[in-house]
């Protein structure tokens, strides 16, 4: 066999544009295929990095409402209550240990630069369950469990090195927090992987003990939601998920029954406990995202494949002379065939060679662009899984090469090639062999090129979706407390009025809103609205907002009025809606007629009255504009100060101004408050489009892959057929066929197999389809319009493909195509 | 003059490759009137098929005026040159040059599936039919060309380039791919053709076959030599 390796070797140096085209297209294709394959090994199926892994679970805490008409035992939100976590707190029998885990964002007041960092309260069992791996100091021990009060701080390696310098001495250092100051006990490891149970972008910089969540110290006493908080666990042993949710449901549910007793308000209702695993919540709607791309590269495989095995079958043609010699002097098909194989084998591994270091290159890509977009990404590298995938892959190819190239030997005729001096026949790509290829080719193009338009369209789409207000200048401001509570908000709504007096007279600011950002979520009410007497509950979300708000931000009016200061400053119970809000009481937006002065009762006492209609706001990434109203006040409860922190701010034309600047206007008025957070709407808006944008480069990459390689592939077998009919072509010429006949020609003797390529995508679509039930979202009209799309796509590749090889023997004289040219 | 078929003047042909240029013929004169029956000898590597090529319009000279049938057809775009090869010329080759996929029948028709005007199907059959007969090929029409041999390949090509009785017949060494029996059946359907009008320059360096031509004329280096012609013997 090493006798053959070398024969290969010199005969692939002998061809260095065949090699250099076979290499580069197998290298990049075997490449992103290591890249995707590697990414669905550690997302899909490698074990995540902590202890017993498939044991830990996520315990979401559901409240159930029996009575709803139609949908009994619907969940109308999840979410934990402090009661019901320290119920679980030290649960026995389902659990061997659990976790609670709450997260927070704020500012590091004692540090010089002010730093935003997210925070997370955590109990000591959450380093336990994870087995954290620790570079200095120490994890959180049972001297910070439930109700310590010790106040010490851990922070990630990132943050050790971002905000602290990296300084030694870390564990002399304090961070002051919400108004805490916590001493430095430990850093986390820098191979440490955080589960990112929250979102895929989160990554913790400072873990505070749990009992120093100011988001519980409100709710601590009383059965009230509480949405940031998690509990996590690692099941007992032999313990399922259905079994612990059967243990610990009635735990938590029996005591809400016995708490909510006489309330009216809850009846019907219930708590049901639900385990998810770590690996699903982690992996989110990933899963998708990693099918998707498996896909995309195979169909590439499939096509370079393709491509390849004609450029072999094209090339073991083209050595027919060297072929027969070799029969001549005795040698076996079997001869013949090894020395194929030895020669695509070696085309194989340099290709994966190129492989290796596409997909290197790929990882620091996938690592710098994608770590917001999927889970776990900073694990992904060459392993044994994809090292493997990726030799089984290339022996499979290469072993299919040399077994094409063998089967367009025709070994009888080989003999008398030698002999007959004309055109040899010994050896010929067959038409059969030629049409398969291009019916493979033809179809996996367009199922991945119509799939990928669609999915380039849908991201388009959301990007180009205007979102029904402006958002130049504009930018969105949070304030962060100095202190560990909140100040009441009878006491601190006169203080942050104040703020936005100062923040107003800044030069560089034009209008300041206090009200939260638009691109912010709107608040739900529940159970919902109705008009005076209806019983048809509307819900809405709705949002708490200003006399500043519409025109700062300049949202349409439709109709009526927007507040006014008076109606502001009095609290009064006015309400305008947004267009699909109206249209759920059959209202026409523009002309409300009575619907302006209708009251909207929620909770039977109070009412609402409409002054005002105005156009949606859409969402970036969000599919439709949801039915919203805007208020003055909360519609229930008092005032919380934790409500109100947040402002929409516009800068005047050309000006900017810093945080640090806010920090320090601010730092006149009051010391109880410093801006937190401080971002304009226009980065916001591109940050939620990220999914979107990466979706739009992504499949627009893959679509031009495709293209390319699909029109290389058609080229290279077409190129082939025009060659071998060379003398046909001359004879047609000679006889008095013109350019046009030749082009209908070879178009008439290739149009069938395409059309079969496309029928077969078709059906593929149509199967695929029915099975995932349409994910892309296409309606009938812009299925047919990208399928004519991907269908013109195609035929002028394939048009193109029928040409240009034509093109070197129809614009030459006759003589050219009839020369015999050996 | 009035009855000049092909009228060529001062024709050359250089083909240049990388390292060098070939002069394959140097300034040619020919005539050939109606009716002629022209052979064109000579060594090989003389410029003979490089002559016959221009005659047929499947290359284009370097310099020099060709006229047939009066008409100027030296400077005609690709496009054109095949109109007037498809009505005016009948090409045979050494090789015979018929399509392998192509029954006999298709391969005779195949210039009339080129006209400008398309043919009935009854036009094409009753035309094949009358040129299979010319060549003496009758039965058979169903075969492929690979079905038959070689001196019925090219009666078939012949047949071929007689379809659309082209003004003149240009055939290249027609009997070099043929064992003699067959190769004189050839030259005889040859003659009778010219016989009964068709105009004919042929390529041949068998002086035997060159023998039966009306005008005998030798290249040399690209050149005519003056030879006496038969009718001038006559
Ligand atoms: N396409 C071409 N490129 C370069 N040289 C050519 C080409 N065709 C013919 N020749 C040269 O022109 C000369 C005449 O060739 P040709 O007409 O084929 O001669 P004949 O048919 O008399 O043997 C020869 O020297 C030949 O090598
Ligand atoms: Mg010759």
């Amino acid at each position: 066999m090493s006798y053959q390796l070398k024969q290969a070797n010199i005969s692939l140096n002998k061809k260095p544009g065949f090699v250099a085209l076979v290499i580069s297209t197998m290298g990049l294709t075997l490449g992103a295929l290591l890249c995707v394959l590697t990414l669905g090994y550690v997302l899909l199926y490698k074990p995540l990095p902590y202890p017993d892994q498939e044991r830990l679970m996520v315990v979401d805490h559901a409240f159930i409402d029996q009575t709803r008409n139609g949908q009994p035992g619907k969940v109308m939100f999840k979410a934990f209550t402090y009661p019901a976590l320290m119920a679980l707190q030290n649960e026995p029998t389902a659990f061997l240990e659990t976790a609670f885990i709450s997260r927070k964002q704020g500012v590091l007041t004692n540090h010089s630069a002010l730093p935003t960092v997210e925070a997370t309260y955590v109990t000591p069992d959450w380093f336990t369950l994870l087995n954290i791996p620790m570079k200095f100091g120490r994890a959180f021990t049972p001297s910070e469990s439930i109700d310590s009060y010790n106040p010490v701080a851990v922070i990630s390696h990132k943050s050790w090195q971002n905000e602290f310098a990296a300084t030694p001495d870390i564990l002399e250092e304090k961070v002051e927090f919400g108004g805490v100051s916590f001493k430095i006990v430990g850093v986390t490891a820098p191979d440490f992987v955080e589960p990112q149970v929250y979102r895929v972008r989160r990554q913790t910089q400072l873990w505070l003990p749990w009992d120093f969540d100011p988001l519980n110290e409100a709710d601590r006493k009383n059965w009230g939601r509480i949405f940031g908080a998690r509990m996590v666990g690692k099941l007992a042993n032999g313990v399922t998920p259905r079994q612990a949710e059967q243990v610990i449901t009635p735990i938590v549910n029996n005591q809400w029954q016995a708490a909510m007793a006489g309330n009216p308000q809850n009846a019907g209702r219930s708590i049901r406990l639900e385990l998810r695993s770590f690996e699903s919540v982690i992996l989110g709607d990933s899963a998708q995202v990693i099918y998707l791309l498996l896909a995309s590269v195979f169909g590439l495989i499939v096509i370079a494949t393709t491509n390849i095995a004609n450029l072999f079958m094209s090339r073991t043609a083209q050595k027919q002379r060297a072929l027969s010699i070799q029969a001549a002097l005795g040698a076996k098909k079997r001869h013949l065939f090894q020395a194929l194989l030895a020669e695509s084998a070696l085309a194989m591994f340099y290709s994966l060679l190129l492989a290796l270091m596409v997909s290197s290159v790929g990882f620091w890509l996938l690592q710098q662009y994608l770590h917001t977009l999927l889970p776990r990404i900073e694990e992904v590298s060459l392993n044994a899984f994809t090292l493997g995938a990726a030799l089984v892959i290339g022996s499979l190819i290469a072993l299919l090469l040399a077994r094409l190239g063998a089967a367009s030997i025709n070994y009888k005729a080989l003999n008398t090639t030698l002999q007959s001096s004309g055109k040899g026949t010994g050896v010929q790509v067959s038409k059969r062999l030629r049409q398969v290829l291009m019916v493979c080719q033809v179809a996996v193009a367009t199922v991945l090129i119509f799939v990928n338009i669609g999915l380039f369209k849908a991201a388009i789409q959301s990007i180009n979706t205007p979102m029904g207000f402006e958002a130049k200048n504009v930018h969105s401001l949070t304030l962060a407390s100095a202190s560990a509570t909140l100040p009441p908000a009878n006491d601190a709504l006169p203080v942050i009025e104040q703020i936005k007096q100062t923040l107003t007279a800044l030069p560089q600011i034009a209008s300041v809103s206090h009200t939260s950002s638009p691109l912010d979520t709107f608040g739900t009410w529940m159970p919902g609205l109705s008009t005076v007497g209806g019983n048809e509950k509307i819900r809405a979300e709705y949002k708490v907002v200003d006399e500043q708000y519409f025109q700062l931000i300049k949202q349409s009016k439709l109709a009526g009025e927007f507040f006014s200061s008076q109606e502001v400053r009095d609290k009064k119970s006015v309400m305008i809606v947004n267009e699909s809000f109206a249209q759920l009481f059959s209202v026409n937006p523009t002309k409300p007629i009575d619907f302006l002065g209708k009251k909207l009762v929620f909770r039977g006492d109070k009412a609402f009255t409409v002054i005002g209609v105005v156009k949606g706001i859409e969402v970036p990434g969000k599919t439709k504009a949801m039915p919203r109203v805007y208020v003055i006040k909360r519609p229930s409860g008092p005032e919380r100060t934790r409500n109100r922190l947040a402002f929409t701010i516009k800068t005047k034309d050309n000006q900017s101004v810093s945080r640090q600047q806010l920090v320090e206007a601010i730092k006149g008025v009051s010391s109880q408050f410093t801006a937190n957070q401080w971002m304009s709407l226009v980065e916001n808006r591109h940050q939620m489009l990220f999914t979107q944008y990466t979706w739009a480069i992504t499949t627009a990459v893959l679509t031009l892959l495709t293209i390319i390689l699909a029109g290389i592939g058609l080229y290279g077998i077409i190129s082939y057929a025009v060659q071998m009919r060379k003398f046909e072509l001359g004879t047609r010429m000679a006889v008095g066929a013109k350019r046009a006949d030749l082009i209908r020609l070879i178009i008439t003797d290739n149009v069938g197999s395409m059309l079969l390529g496309v029928l077969i995508s078709v059906i593929t679509l149509i199967g695929l389809f029915a099975a995932s039930g349409n994910e892309l979202q296409l309606n009938i009209t812009s299925m047919v319009m990208i399928f004519i799309l991907t269908f013109g796509v195609i035929s002028l590749v394939s048009l193109s493909a029928c040409y240009l090889p034509l093109r070197g023997f129809i614009n030459r004289p006759a003589m050219f195509s009839l020369r015999n040219n050996d | 003059m009035s009855n000049a078929v092909i009228t060529m003047r001062n024709i050359s042909k250089i083909f240049e490759t990388e390292a060098l240029q070939t002069h394959a013929l140097n300034g040619v004169d020919l005539t050939i009137n109606q009716g002629d029956y022209v052979s064109i000898s000579g060594p090989s590597g003389s410029g003979k098929s490089t002559l016959l090529s221009l005659l047929g319009l499947l290359d284009f000279p370097t310099s020099g005026d060709y006229f047939i049938e009066g008409l100027d057809v030296t400077k005609l775009s690709l496009d054109e040159a095949a109109e007037i090869r498809n009505v005016k010329i009948g090409f045979v080759f050494q090789s015979f040059n018929l399509i392998d996929d192509l029954t006999v029948f298709d391969n005779v028709a195949l210039p009339m599936r080129y006209y400008d005007k398309k043919p009935t199907a009854n036009q094409i059959k009753q035309r094949v039919n009358e040129c299979l007969a010319m060549v003496g090929i009758t039965p058979r029409v169903s075969h492929y060309p690979n079905q038959l041999s070689g001196g019925q390949q090219q009666r078939i090509a012949i047949a071929r380039a007689l379809i659309a009785k082209p003004a003149i017949l240009l055939v290249d060494e027609p009997t070099g791919n043929l064992d003699s029996k067959s190769a004189d059946q050839v030259m005889d359907v040859l003659g009778e053709l010219n016989h009964q009008g068709t105009t004919i320059c042929m390529v041949t360096h068998d002086p035997r076959y060159a023998d039966m031509a009306k005008t005998k004329l030798c290249l040399l280096d690209g050149t005519f030599l003056k030879l006496p012609s038969n009718k001038e013997i006559a």
